[in-house]
């Protein structure tokens, strides 16, 4: 970082699971740093770091993004939705999971978790805009999220689970 | 461009600019020069930058404030501002009836994941000037223009075939930047498609073809053939359309296309994806599959 003495320091403001935040930022910071490193939200991962794996993936005004190549300063002014956004824990001594993240305990769609927390996030993104997606849909949508334990097998029968049309 | 390759990476601009009128863009490229970074949806920035290619950016200058966002309809045109991303495009599926954005659909299917397609915008893929892009060569084959702003609020209309210079290098001086293209909606009886051939899902094209075909009384009367990822732009095969007019494309009139095609694609890029060899043997076999696809295409 010997080269970046004169970059200046940035605030943004951000809406991150429902709580305002403002954080201050170097202009060149992404958001999946400022998530983990600077907010301490370590549940999105950070993975392949250039666009292609998914563990980092976190909803941007309700729209699947991946936070590695997303330049923090970018996101100012939206709200940021991550994994620790989905459970309730209102109630300390009875935290409630996602019915996302219930299915894939369910179904058994992780294995070493690593990218779990982005295939969750894709899946909530998906639901929301297409209740009742097919296999074939559930696929073409998670092409953008790697796992390299499960076979995807387990997670698209999780996402199916979930899918109004199987019901 | 700013290609000074440096093994630290990444983007460690002094400022970060999201300004509101295009006023204040023109006024921020002109302070910084040549250390200044026009931002789209800012993925293949991010790609560049990782790989130490922008270490010298002083000023970013993130276009996503100005209300570039839209997607408007005029006098056979198609607008489409700076910041419309691949999927706000994608889902303007009442404007591909009809096949007014011929091939374009095409290729805006299967290109990449989601999460980049929500943040990456066309204009991006335009003027990042990257020979393996889908995009670019789609929009050639519907003859699109790129509006330029500058100084004064004054407005170049630059075809992107003239607009694409080299790799990395858009037709655009000092203080200015794209504001928008211009897609001509595709005549009634012009027919187009787009293929591509990849070596999986996530990767980029290995060679990708559009084409667009006018058909009359049964015999091509107009023929347009386009390739990426054959040479650092998109490249125009002339001879090859040229060969398809007045035939009624059977097995015949492909092959003597495909003979063209030979001819005047002389050194197709060699790579570590690809050697030109195959690349060439590629491009006459997506030039096949492209024409017939697009003359299979029912109505416009």
């Amino acid at each position: 970082m010997g080269e970046t003495m004169t970059t200046r320091t940035m605030t943004i403001n951000l809406t991150v699971n429902g709580e305002k935040r403002e954080v201050s930022i170097e202009p060149g910071d992404t958001l999946n740093f400022v998530l983990r490193e600077k907010l301490g939200l370590t549940g999105t991962k950070k993975g392949c770091d250039s666009g292609g794996c998914g563990a980092c993936t976190v909803l941007m005004d309700r729209k699947p993004v991946y936070s590695c190549m997303l330049y923090a300063a970018k996101a100012d002014g939206s709200e940021i939705t991550t994994i620790e956004g989905l459970q309730n824990d209102d109630d300390d001594d009875d935290v409630q999971l996602d019915p996302v993240q219930k299915a894939f305990a369910n179904h058994y769609g992780l294995q070493c978790g690593y990218c779990t927390p982005g295939f969750i996030m894709l899946t909530k993104a998906l639901l929301d805009e297409n209740p009742h997606p097919t296999e074939e849909e559930v696929r073409q949508a998670l092409v953008g999220n790697l796992c390299r334990c499960t076979g995807y097998t387990k997670i698209v029968e999780a996402v199916m689970s979930l899918s109004e049309r199987r019901r | 461009m700013f290609l000074g390759g440096n093994l630290m990476g990444g983007l460690h601009p002094e400022n970060y600019f999201k300004p509101k009128t295009p006023a204040e863009v023109v006024s921020i490229l002109h302070r910084y020069k040549e250390d200044a970074l026009i931002m789209g949806g800012g993925t293949e920035i991010y790609e560049l930058s990782e790989r130490g290619f922008l270490t010298s950016v002083k000023a970013v200058v993130d276009l996503s404030n100005l209300g570039l966002d839209k997607i408007r309809e005029r006098d056979g045109e198609v607008l489409l501002g700076a910041s419309v991303t691949l999927s706000q495009l994608e889902r303007q599926r009442e404007l591909y009836a009809g096949g007014a954005l011929g091939c374009l659909p095409d290729a805006l299917r299967d290109l990449g994941p989601l999460q980049v397609r929500n943040m990456a915008t066309v204009a991006g893929a335009v003027t990042a000037c990257i020979p393996f892009f889908d995009l670019p060569v789609a929009l050639a084959c519907l003859n699109t223009v790129i509006e330029v702003q500058g100084d004064g609020g004054k407005i170049r209309r630059v075809p992107i075939l003239t607009f694409q210079r080299d790799y990395l290098q858009p037709d655009l001086n000092e203080g200015e930047f794209v504001a928008g293209l211009v897609v001509p909606k595709q005549e009634d009886g012009t027919k187009s498609a787009f293929t591509k051939f990849v070596s999986n899902a996530g990767d980029w094209s290995i060679v990708n073809c559009a084409s667009a075909i006018r058909v009359t009384r049964g015999k091509v009367s107009s023929a347009k053939v386009v390739f990426g990822a054959v040479a650092n732009k998109p490249f125009v095969a002339e001879r090859a359309a040229a060969a398809l007019v007045g035939t009624r494309l059977d097995d015949a009139a492909l092959e003597s296309a495909g003979g063209a095609l030979d001819e005047e694609l002389v050194d197709p890029t060699s790579d570590g994806k690809a050697s030109g060899a195959y690349r060439k043997r590629l491009a006459k076999i997506l030039l096949k599959e492209t024409v017939r696809k697009a003359a299979s295409r029912r109505g416009g």
